[in-house]
């Protein structure tokens, strides 16, 4: 991983996980746009790293809160929706996480080269 | 720039997908975004939720709410409006899904949440018009004096809480269903009480008397099913002296023409209800030297539970007990003069007439030799995900037109309707702040509906009992069958009127009881009309004990709510046991199950086996001997007649209609029944004939219905019939002993916990102790700087 990708992939993690406390889940792809475009990453690292970001934030919330005392009710709540365990409860949570990142990284990424090669 | 599109198209198309609720069969998917986002979603209900905190809320002054150790909260105000403001929040914040759906549901607005699976649900509450008499009653409520305030208080509380939520502090249950509350307004508080009405006293048996009383004869429906059962141990006992004469002589009913024939078919709609009750010992009978009562109300069971428990103080009340989420004040409990409690009292009030129509337009009907229009009211049912659905609703000089099976034109007259214009939320302000057996009575004269045995006790060392709430004066033989609705003389006289209506003071029996039997004796000089739903073993049992007690404790009272004589059992069993000895008639297998029943000692405790063998061989038993009402689809007798019939083994009900060729006696029946049970038994799965407990497996659900947040199975003692009326899945719901000394001190509690949310520690945190046999000790705290609350939520008055 480059220097310039590793910062990109911090700001990526730390913005996305303010912006995910403090605001809608679906402002999350806007943030990842903005910064693959401003920080002119790669398409594939673009596509790869929001992907790893998003599931990295949205796996690491769960997690927390998985760790507080009342997580049963996820586990109950699995059992609802047709006996989806609290793993794969989880699972479900780093999936849409994931593709939500690699499409808006994907997005962000051709978004980039269009915008770089118009302003060539 | 082309090569944006595709990208651009899956983005959104996958955002959009995230964002939109999912039709699967009759259910949603919820927005599975926004849903399974960690910081918004379900992830957010694991959350801990009880800390303290301050806020500022639309009262006057500071309001404190300190929380004891159970998580009952403790309001201390400068004066009730704020007092029952902050009872409006903590209802919210504690209940707020089961106030919604609850209102919903007496509403007929359920389908506009869950889609069309409620659809016929709403349908039947429109055509009863329970939202229509809830908003007439809310708007009556603001025409006396002080209510206005109180409702505007309650109500402001419980908006107030929902106006601080977002979708991350959603209750669990509104995430699953994807829809958010919905602001709360007076009307809303007015269907919580109907849909209380609807609970206890929506229940009767017009159809089915009217359908037996078509298919039998006149000889053999009045031998089945008799207007009073001698051996009853009424709440105002027999004897005593009824010092008045009814308001007005009672005309005959006019019958008309009956639109049951015999072979309609309808359901004996018996629902699985046991029963409550109340009682008072006077300080003569007790070994303190104070007066106690206790309560314990029966109602289906569900999580979170019904009652919230709550403890109110102002300069003028200080009072603890449980209250109604969706409703002020507190409902059941004690004050520091007096305590209070409820049974239901099982009056029908409910009544059907048949409609004659000019024509199919159905827009009107006969009544005294004239056709009248009907009001026509257009109800429109909002169904999730699919269109409107548009009905007219009759109205008719008795009540709204209703669909009852395949019966369309019969009109109801219900109490609910009929009294909403009256100041019932009176009686809860009053009965809060009573302080004395004088208090008691102007609070009571205030109840309306649904008629209940309001029993009470006060540190004066008074005891009493009414039946309380305003129930039909009826014409002769009016209310027991569907009436003809052409003629208005077949209409309710009135009401029967407050100093009437029965009730004792400081009897010489030294106490006072119900158990929704009979109000009084049959030398009562009004017609009283019970539904078939209660029968009084369970008074018998509490009676007779009572009778015999001195030196009455706490724990005496104790064991009386949990205990399990099962009376109905005593009587008949050793009937039925002899018939079988006397037949010899049992293979050696089955001999064993009957020595078993012959050694019960009548206990329906949850480790027993005896209750599974006779409550299975009784059904076996029943059925049998009751084959030609079954197959006429005729109700069944109440049981205590059936044991009267056992009585008689040649009764001709004994003889089977299958068997044409032969006549059948008692002890053939009993033979066959025990046979046919000891069949069932062994087919049984071992897992669950091992006990009473295991067999009736009594369960907890969640009140929508979510499996997974309800209690799948509790053993539990008790039953039909029995003191400790627990069923499989009604029961109990709250249990209080208070004995009146200075200041009082009480003994409760309730199979749930104090919050609404599937995920808090306090759900269901009183389950497992209420059934067995815990109470906890309660008094009234006045001083907030007397006692460390675990937390607390400090309410500033907002200055704007």
């Amino acid at each position: 991983m480059k220097s310039k990708e590793l910062i990109a992939f911090f700001i990526l993690v730390a913005g996305a996980a303010v912006m995910a406390y403090f605001l809608p889940w679906w402002t999350l792809p806007f943030w990842i746009i903005i910064v693959v475009v401003l920080m002119k990453m790669p398409m594939w690292p673009a596509i790869i790293y929001s992907g790893l970001a998003m599931a990295i934030v949205w796996t690491g919330f769960a997690r927390w809160m998985s760790e507080k005392d009342s997580a049963e009710i996820i586990e109950k709540t699995g059992e609802l929706m047709g006996g989806i365990s609290h793993q794969h409860m989880m699972h479900i949570t780093l999936l849409i996480g994931f593709i939500t990142g690699i499409l808006s990284g994907w997005f962000g990424g051709i978004l980039g080269s269009v915008t770089r090669s118009e302003s060539n | 720039m082309k090569q944006l599109i595709l990208p651009a198209l899956i983005l959104t198309s996958w955002l959009i997908f995230l964002s939109v609720d999912i039709p699967v069969g009759g259910n949603y998917l919820p927005s599975i975004g926004r849903f399974f986002s960690p910081t918004q979603g379900i992830w957010q209900n694991a959350k801990a939720e009880h800390i303290s905190y301050d806020f500022k809320g639309s009262t006057k002054s500071e309001v404190k709410i300190l929380f004891d150790e159970r998580d009952v909260p403790h309001i201390y105000a400068d004066n009730i409006e704020d007092a029952i403001y902050a009872q409006g929040y903590l209802h919210a914040a504690n209940r707020l899904f089961a106030m919604d759906i609850s209102s919903r549901s007496a509403a007929g607005r359920l389908s506009e949440l869950v889609g069309s699976r409620t659809i016929a649900i709403d349908h039947q509450q429109r055509q009863r018009g329970f939202e229509r008499s809830a908003i007439e009653k809310a708007k009556n409520w603001e025409r006396y004096e002080g209510n206005k305030e109180i409702i505007d208080a309650y109500v402001r509380g419980v908006n107030d809480y929902i106006s601080t939520l977002t979708y991350a502090d959603w209750p669990i249950e509104y995430k699953i269903l994807s829809h958010g509350p919905v602001t709360w307004t007076p009307t809303h508080t007015a269907l919580m009480a109907t849909n209380m009405a609807i609970m206890l006293c929506l229940s009767e048996s017009d159809l089915n008397y009217t359908k037996a009383k078509a298919s039998l004869t006149a000889e053999d429906f009045n031998y089945l099913f008799p207007s009073y059962n001698p051996l009853e141990s009424p709440i105002i006992p027999a004897g005593t002296k009824w010092d008045f004469t009814t308001m007005a002589p009672s005309n005959s009913i006019n019958v008309g023409e009956s639109p049951i024939t015999p072979t309609d078919s309808i359901d004996d709609k018996n629902q699985d209800l046991h029963g409550s009750n109340n009682w008072a010992v006077a300080a003569s009978k007790t070994a303190n030297g104070y007066p106690i009562l206790a309560n314990d109300p029966h109602l289906a069971l569900t999580l979170p539970n019904i009652w919230y428990e709550m403890e109110i103080h102002t300069p003028e009340i200080s009072v603890h007990g449980v209250s109604l989420p969706g409703l002020p004040y507190i409902v059941i409990g004690f004050n520091e003069s007096i305590a209070w409690g409820t049974t239901n009292s099982g009056q029908d009030v409910l009544d059907w007439y048949n409609i004659k129509w000019q024509d199919s337009s159905r827009t009107e009907y006969m009544l005294d030799g004239k056709y009248i229009k009907a009001e026509m009211r257009i109800e429109e049912i909002k169904v999730r995900g699919q269109a409107s659905i548009v009905d007219t609703i009759r109205y008719t000089h008795w009540g709204p037109v209703t669909t009852i099976g395949d019966h369309r034109d019969m009109a109801m007259q219900w109490i609910a309707q009929k009294r909403s214009d009256v100041n019932d939320l009176a009686y809860l302000q009053k009965i809060n702040a009573a302080h004395n057996l004088a208090d008691y009575r102007e609070a009571i004269e205030a109840f309306q509906y649904p008629a209940q045995n309001k029993v009470f006790a006060s540190v004066e060392g008074d005891i009493a009992i009414s039946v309380a709430g305003a129930m039909p004066h009826r014409p002769d033989g009016a209310g027991l069958f569907i009436a003809d609705g052409t003629d208005s003389k077949n209409d309710w006289l009135g009401f029967i009127p407050f100093r009437h209506a029965p009730f004792i003071i400081n009897p010489q029996r030294g106490y006072v009881s119900s158990a929704n039997q009979s109000p009084a004796a049959s030398d009562y000089p009004y017609p009283l009309i019970g539904v078939r739903y209660f029968e009084d073993y369970r008074g018998r049992v509490i009676n007779g004990i009572l009778d015999t007690m001195n030196g009455i404790t706490v724990e005496d009272m104790k064991a009386l709510q949990q205990n399990n004589f099962n009376l109905h059992a005593a009587e008949l069993l050793p009937l039925l046991l002899t018939g079988l000895n006397k037949s010899a008639c049992l293979t050696a297998e089955e001999k064993i199950l009957s020595a078993k029943l012959s050694h019960w000692n009548y206990e329906q405790h949850r480790d027993s086996l005896s209750p599974v063998l006779f409550e299975m061989w009784y059904d076996k038993f029943e059925d049998m001997m009751l084959d030609e009402l079954d197959t006429m689809k005729v109700m069944h007798p109440e049981d205590w007649r059936i044991i009267e019939m056992v009585k008689n083994p040649d009764h001709k009900y004994f003889d089977l209609i299958a068997t044409a060729d032969s006549i059948e006696t008692g002890s053939d029946i009993i033979c066959a029944s025990f046979s046919e049970m000891a069949k069932d038994y062994n087919a049984l799965d071992p897992s669950i004939t091992t006990n009473w407990g295991t067999y009736k497996a009594t369960e907890i659900p969640h009140l929508a219905r979510f499996a997974p947040f309800g209690i799948k199975y509790i053993s539990t003692s008790g039953g039909k019939h029995i003191v400790n009326a627990q069923s499989k899945t009604h029961g109990p719901s709250w249990r209080m002993i208070v004995e009146l000394s200075k200041p009082p001190k009480a003994y409760v509690n309730y199979p749930g916990g104090q919050s609404g949310n599937p995920s808090s520690p306090h759900f269901k945190d009183f389950v497992d102790g209420f059934y067995n046999g815990k109470y906890y000790e309660v008094s009234i705290r006045k001083d907030p700087e007397s006692w460390k609350p675990v937390r607390q939520i400090n309410i500033h008055p907002n200055e704007k």
